[in-house]
C-alpha cells in the first residue's frame, strides 16, 4: 500500500480500539473518571488494574466502537480535561510506584473554542512535564493514529511501539497538503514527504519496535501484551533514577546529532 | 631613471608618490612643515627635511627652501604632487635651472595652460571647441558687443582673477552694465589688472575630463574620461569613470579633442583636459590641468595602469611601450573624497585626533590616505583626508561596493564626510548618472 | 574591541530584487491603523506611539532591550537544521529564512544578566519560518536548559512560534518531549524559569516549554493558544469571540500569570530574578 493508503488503514474502523486492548490484557480493571477540575472526558480512559501480577496505571485514547460511542468519545480527540485526567493518574502512578501503560489512537487533541478556553496547550505541556519526571516505567503503543501533540501527551515514554500499519505524525497529511502544498488534494505527496509509517519511525529511532497486526488483528493484542511484559521485566532491574534518565536520553537523541 | 626624488607635497599624494618611488627603487626625500612633523609621509620616506613653519606660504610654497632641500639631499628630480607648486611655471623653471628634473610638462606649457586666455587660444587653434567668449574687454561698449555674440546668461571674469573674486554672473542684457562696472572695479583693486573677459555661462553641465599621458617622443595616450560633475562650490566631491551620461559618439569626440590638444601642445607627462558638456550635448574645453590630479586612481582602476609610475618614467625619458589602440577601459570605478568637514555645519572644516581608524578593504577597494590611528590633524592645509576608490564590473555593483565600503569606514575623533557620501550614493540624481554641476546646490536648496 | 555601532548598515536592496517594489519604510499599526516610521519605532521599544500596540520584534532586538548591555554571550550558534526528511522545498525555505532574518535558526540562546542578575536566556525569531520549532531549535533549547542546570542559572525566555516545523515531521514533534525533559530536570533542581509569551505563541511550543515555566508572563495582546484561530474557525465553523486567545483572555481563563508591557519587562524580570536569588530585598 502507498503512504496515504497506510494512513487510511491506520484510521480504519476495523482496528481494535483501546478498550479492546485493555480488556484483553488487564485484569480487574477499575476505570476512574474525572480530572478533579472541570469534567470527565470520555475520549481518555484511565484507571488501574493488574497486568500479569503487577499493578499498573492504564491510560488510553479511545475512538469508540459504534456511532453513539464515537460521538461520546469525540472520536478519540481529548479535551484538556481528558489530559488532566491522565495527569492525575500519572501522579498516582508515581506516588504508588506503578508502571504506566498507554494505548494511543487519536487524530489529535480536540480543537475548539472550549478546548482553548480550558487550556489545551497547557494541558499537553503539563503532561509532558510530568511524564519526563516519572520514576516509574512508562510504556506506550500507537495502535492506530498517533496524531501529533495529542498523541505525544501519552507517548513521552520509556518505550514506544507502533502496530505495523499505524501512523505517527506532527500533522495530518490533509493539514500538510493545505499548508505546504496549498492543495488539499495532494495528500499522497504529503503522506510520502512526512514519512509517517511505523517503518519510518523505527528508522528514525522514534519507536523501539513494530508489532504485527495479522490479517484480522489477531496478532496485535498478544503482540502488545508480550512487548509490554518483556519491557516491564527489563525495567524491574533499574532504579527510579535510571528509569527517568533512560527516558531523558531516549528523547535527547531524537532529531539529529550536532556533536 | 632617477635615483632620488624629492616630493614637494604632503598628505595622501605625498604618500602616493613615495609608494610609487619605493616600487621603482627610487630613494625618496619628504619635506614637511613644522605642523607636519608627525605626518605619515615623513615616516614613509627615506629622508625628510623640515622646510618651514606651518603656513604653506612659508613651507610647501617656499621655493627656495624646497630647492635647497632637493639639492642638499642629492635629488635628481622633484615631484610636485597636485596643488601647491605643481602648476607654478616659476618653480618648474627654478628646478630645471638648477639641474633638477621637474616631474611635469615644461615651464612654458605650464605657463600657457595656466593663463585662461592663452589656453583657450591654443585649444581653439588646435581645433578644440571652447566656451564662446571674448577676451580683453576694456569698456562697456566692447562688453555689449561681446554679449550679443555670446548670448545670455554669461560670466564676466577678471583675467587674473581667482578664488571666486572678480566674477559676475549676468542673467540678461539689463544687468550687463552694472555687472561690468563692478567687475572692472574689483579686478583693478584686487588683482591690479583691470582686464576682463566674458564667457557664456553654462549651467546644468556635466564636467567631464580626459586623462592623458604623453612621452617625449610625442606618443600621446588618452585613458578614458572621468565624470566630475558632483561638486560643492566648485569643489569636486566624487568622481567616476566612465561617465554614465555620454554616448559613445561623445566619448569619441572627447578623446579626439584631447589628442588634438596634447599634440598641438607637444605635451609631456600626465595631464587632464577638462570639458563641459551642456544639455544639448555640446562639448566645450574648460581648462587643462598640467599635473597629476586627485582623482587619478579612478582611471588607474578602469585602465589597469599606475599613472604615477608612468609619470615618473616619462619624465625620466622612457618611452611609452603602448599606443592608444592598446588602451582599453574595463568596468566602472568611483572615487569619494573624504574631507575633514562637518556636513551638518555647512561643511566647516575641522580638526581633531583620529581615535579609531578602520579602513575598508576587500577586492578592488582602495583607500588612499595619510591618516593613522592617533594622528592629530593639522588645521593649516586643505581638508581632504582620504580618498576611497572602488572598482567593479558594472556601475551598479560599483555603487554598492562604494556604499558598503563607506559604511565600513571608521574615522573616530574627526568630523568627516563619509556618511554624506554614503547618502549621495543612494540619491536618485546620482544613481541615474544624470547629475550636473548644479546638482548639489539644488539638492540642498530642496532640503531647506 | 571596535564598537559595532561605529559601522553603519549600507541597507542595500537584495541583489536581484532591485526592481521589486520599494519596501515602504513604514509600518502600519495593526491595531489603530496609523502609519509609523520604522526608524522612529526602533528608537523606542517597537510600540505604536499612538495606541501602545506591541509590534513583533526580532530576537536580537529583544535581547538588546531586555539584557544588560554587553552582557549577552550567545551559545549554540552553529546548530542549524539538517533537513532530516529531505522535505521538498525545505532547503530553499531555510535559505530564504536565513536571508530574511539574518539568523541561522528560529531561536537565539545564551546567557547574560538583567540588572546584574545572571540568567540563561532565549528569544525566538518570528522572521525565521514563523519561529517554528524543528530539531535544531529543540537542540538549542535543550542545551540551554542543560547548561543552565550545570551553572545553576535561572532561565528567562521569550517563546514565540507558529508551532512545530512541518518540514521536519516527527522530529519536530519529538522536540516537545525532549525540551520538556530538560525543563523538568532544571526545575527539579530548584531553579527558576520565567517565560514571557510573545505574539504569537502557538502549537507545539505552547504545548510544551512555553507553558511549563514557574512564572508565565505575557506581552499585551499576544496570541497564545494551541490551535491557531483560523483552524478553530474552520473546524468549528463559528466566529471567535472578541479577544479570543489573546493574553488578556488567557489570564482570565487562568493560564497567564501576569501581562507585562514591554516598557516594564526588564524591571519586572530583574525584580523576579532578585527575589529568587535569595538575599535581602
Amino acid at each position: 500500500m502507498n503512504a496515504y493508503q497506510r494512513v487510511l488503514a491506520a484510521r480504519s474502523n476495523q482496528r481494535p480500539d483501546a478498550m479492546r486492548y485493555i480488556n484483553f490484557m488487564i485484569s480487574d480493571f477499575v476505570e476512574l473518571h474525572g480530572d478533579r477540575r472541570f469534567a470527565d472526558d470520555a475520549a481518555m480512559v484511565a484507571g488501574l488494574g493488574y497486568f500479569g501480577n503487577r499493578c499498573v496505571t492504564v491510560l488510553g485514547l479511545e475512538k469508540g466502537v459504534d456511532t453513539p460511542d464515537r460521538l461520546k468519545r469525540n472520536f478519540g480527540s481529548a479535551q484538556p480535561e481528558g489530559y488532566r485526567k491522565s495527569l492525575w493518574h500519572l501522579r498516582q502512578a508515581e506516588k504508588f510506584s506503578r508502571p504506566v501503560l498507554c494505548f494511543i489512537d487519536t487524530a489529535g487533541a480536540a480543537c475548539g473554542v472550549g478546548a482553548e478556553e480550558r487550556g489545551q496547550g497547557q494541558a499537553i505541556a503539563e503532561n509532558l512535564w510530568e511524564m519526563m519526571g516519572l520514576k516509574v516505567p512508562v510504556l506506550s503503543v500507537i495502535i492506530g493514529e498517533g496524531g501529533s501533540g495529542g498523541a505525544l501527551a501519552l507517548a513521552a515514554a520509556n518505550r514506544v511501539w507502533m502496530l505495523e500499519n499505524a501512523v505517527y505524525s506532527v500533522l495530518s497529511p490533509e493539514g500538510a497538503a493545505s499548508i505546504i502544498y496549498k492543495d488539499a488534494g495532494k495528500v499522497l505527496q504529503a503522506s510520502e514527504a512526512l514519512r509517517m509509517s511505523a517503518q519510518d519511525m523505527l528508522s528514525f529511532g522514534v519507536i523501539e519496535g513494530i508489532l504485527p497486526e495479522g490479517k484480522d488483528f489477531e496478532l496485535a493484542l498478544p503482540a502488545v501484551r508480550d512487548a509490554f511484559d518483556e519491557a516491564l521485566k527489563s525495567f524491574e532491574r533499574l532504579t527510579g533514577e535510571d528509569i527517568r534518565r533512560q527516558r531523558y536520553e531516549r528523547f535527547r537523541g531524537l532529531g539529529g546529532d550536532w556533536t | 631613471m632617477f635615483a632620488k626624488i624629492l616630493i614637494a607635497n604632503r598628505g595622501e599624494i605625498a604618500v602616493r608618490v613615495i609608494r610609487a618611488c619605493k616600487e621603482m627603487g627610487i630613494r625618496t626625500v619628504a619635506v614637511y612643515s613644522e605642523a607636519d612633523r608627525e605626518a605619515l609621509h615623513v615616516s614613509l620616506a627615506d629622508e625628510s627635511i623640515c622646510v618651514g613653519p606651518a603656513p604653506s606660504a612659508l613651507s610647501y610654497l617656499n621655493q627656495e627652501a624646497l630647492l635647497s632641500a632637493a639639492l642638499n639631499t642629492g635629488c635628481e628630480a622633484v615631484h610636485p604632487g597636485y596643488g601647491f607648486l605643481s602648476e607654478n611655471p616659476g618653480f618648474a623653471s627654478l628646478c630645471s635651472e638648477n639641474g633638477l628634473k621637474f616631474i611635469g610638462p615644461s615651464a612654458e606649457t605650464i605657463r600657457r595652460m595656466g593663463n585662461k586666455d592663452e589656453a583657450k587660444r591654443a585649444m581653439a587653434a588646435a581645433g578644440v571647441p571652447v566656451i564662446p567668449g571674448r577676451e580683453d574687454i576694456k569698456d562697456l561698449s566692447q562688453a555689449q558687443k561681446a554679449a550679443q555674440e555670446i548670448g545670455f546668461p554669461l560670466l564676466i571674469k577678471a583675467r587674473s582673477g581667482g578664488g571666486g573674486r572678480g566674477i559676475r554672473r549676468v542673467k540678461g542684457p539689463e544687468a550687463l552694465d552694472h555687472a561690468f562696472t563692478e567687475a572692472a572695479f574689483e579686478a583693478q583693486s584686487c588683482f591690479s589688472d583691470p582686464a576682463l573677459y566674458m564667457e557664456k555661462l553654462l549651467t546644468d553641465v556635466k564636467h567631464v575630463e580626459v586623462q592623458v599621458l604623453c612621452d617625449s617622443r610625442g606618443n600621446a595616450v588618452c585613458f578614458g574620461e572621468r565624470d566630475c560633475s558632483m561638486q560643492r562650490k566648485h569643489q569636486k566631491i566624487l568622481e567616476e569613470s566612465p561617465c554614465a551620461a555620454i554616448s559613445p559618439q561623445q566619448r569619441a569626440k572627447l578623446m579626439k579633442y584631447a589628442r588634438q590638444a596634447v599634440r598641438a601642445l607637444r605635451y609631456e607627462g600626465v595631464g587632464t583636459l577638462e570639458f563641459l558638456m551642456d544639455t544639448q550635448g555640446n562639448i566645450y574645453f574648460m581648462e587643462m590641468n598640467t599635473r597629476l590630479q586627485v582623482e587619478h586612481p579612478v582611471t588607474e582602476f578602469v585602465c589597469g595602469i599606475d599613472l604615477v609610475k608612468w609619470q615618473i618614467r616619462t619624465a625620466a625619458g622612457i618611452h611609452l611601450p603602448f599606443r592608444q589602440k592598446d588602451i582599453s577601459t574595463l568596468g566602472h570605478a568611483i572615487e569619494c573624497r573624504i574631507n575633514a568637514e562637518d556636513p551638518a555645519k555647512g561643511f566647516a572644516p575641522g580638526g581633531g585626533t583620529v581615535d579609531i581608524l578602520h579602513i575598508p578593504g576587500g577586492p578592488w577597494v582602495r583607500f588612499d590616505t595619510a591618516l593613522y590611528q592617533g594622528y592629530s590633524l593639522p588645521l593649516h592645509y586643505d581638508s581632504l583626508i582620504a580618498k576611497l576608490i572602488v572598482f567593479a564590473p558594472t556601475r551598479t555593483e560599483a555603487i554598492r561596493k562604494m556604499l558598503s565600503a563607506l559604511c565600513e569606514t571608521v574615522i573616530e575623533g574627526v568630523d568627516h564626510t563619509a556618511l554624506f557620501q554614503a547618502e549621495l550614493m543612494t540619491d536618485p540624481g546620482f544613481e541615474d548618472g544624470s547629475y550636473t554641476t548644479d546638482y548639489l546646490a539644488s539638492r540642498r536648496a530642496m532640503d531647506d | 574591541m571596535i564598537e559595532k555601532s561605529l559601522f553603519r548598515d549600507p541597507n542595500l536592496r537584495l541583489e536581484g530584487q532591485e526592481d521589486a517594489p520599494e519596501k515602504v519604510p513604514v509600518s502600519t499599526c495593526p491595531r489603530c491603523r496609523k502609519n509609523q516610521e520604522l526608524p522612529a519605532l526602533a528608537q523606542g521599544l517597537f510600540l505604536c506611539p499612538r495606541c501602545g500596540y506591541h509590534f513583533k520584534i526580532n530576537a536580537r532586538d529583544r535581547i538588546g532591550m531586555t539584557l544588560d548591555e554587553g552582557s549577552f554571550r550567545e551559545m549554540g550558534k552553529r546548530i542549524a537544521s539538517k533537513d532530516p526528511l529531505s522535505f521538498p522545498g525545505y532547503k530553499e525555505k531555510l535559505e530564504q529564512a536565513r536571508g530574511q532574518s539574518g539568523e541561522h535558526e528560529a531561536v537565539i540562546t545564551g546567557a547574560g544578566s538583567i540588572f546584574g542578575q545572571p540568567c540563561a536566556f532565549f528569544a525566538m525569531e518570528y522572521q525565521f519560518m514563523m519561529g517554528s520549532m524543528g530539531a535544531a531549535v529543540g537542540e538549542k533549547l535543550t542545551r540551554l536548559f542543560e547548561r543552565a542546570l550545570e551553572r545553576r542559572l535561572p532561565v528567562v525566555g521569550y517563546p514565540l512560534s507558529g508551532g512545530a516545523r512541518v518540514q521536519e515531521g516527527i522530529h519536530s514533534l519529538m522536540q516537545m518531549a525532549k525540551v520538556s525533559g530538560a525543563v523538568r530536570r532544571h526545575a527539579d533542581s530548584g531553579l527558576l524559569y520565567i517565560a514571557v509569551l510573545c505574539d504569537a505563541t502557538t502549537g507545539g511550543v505552547a504545548a510544551s516549554f512555553a507553558l511549563q515555566a514557574d512564572i508565565i508572563l505575557a506581552e499585551p495582546g499576544a496570541l497564545v493558544g494551541f490551535a491557531g484561530p483560523r483552524v478553530i474557525e474552520q473546524t468549528t465553523r463559528q466566529k471567535l469571540p472578541e479577544g479570543f486567545q489573546r493574553a488578556e483572555f488567557q489570564m482570565e481563563k487562568g493560564f497567564v500569570g501576569k501581562i507585562v508591557r514591554r516598557r516594564e519587562q526588564r524591571e519586572l524580570l530583574g525584580l523576579l530574578l532578585r527575589m529568587h536569588a535569595g538575599g535581602p530585598a
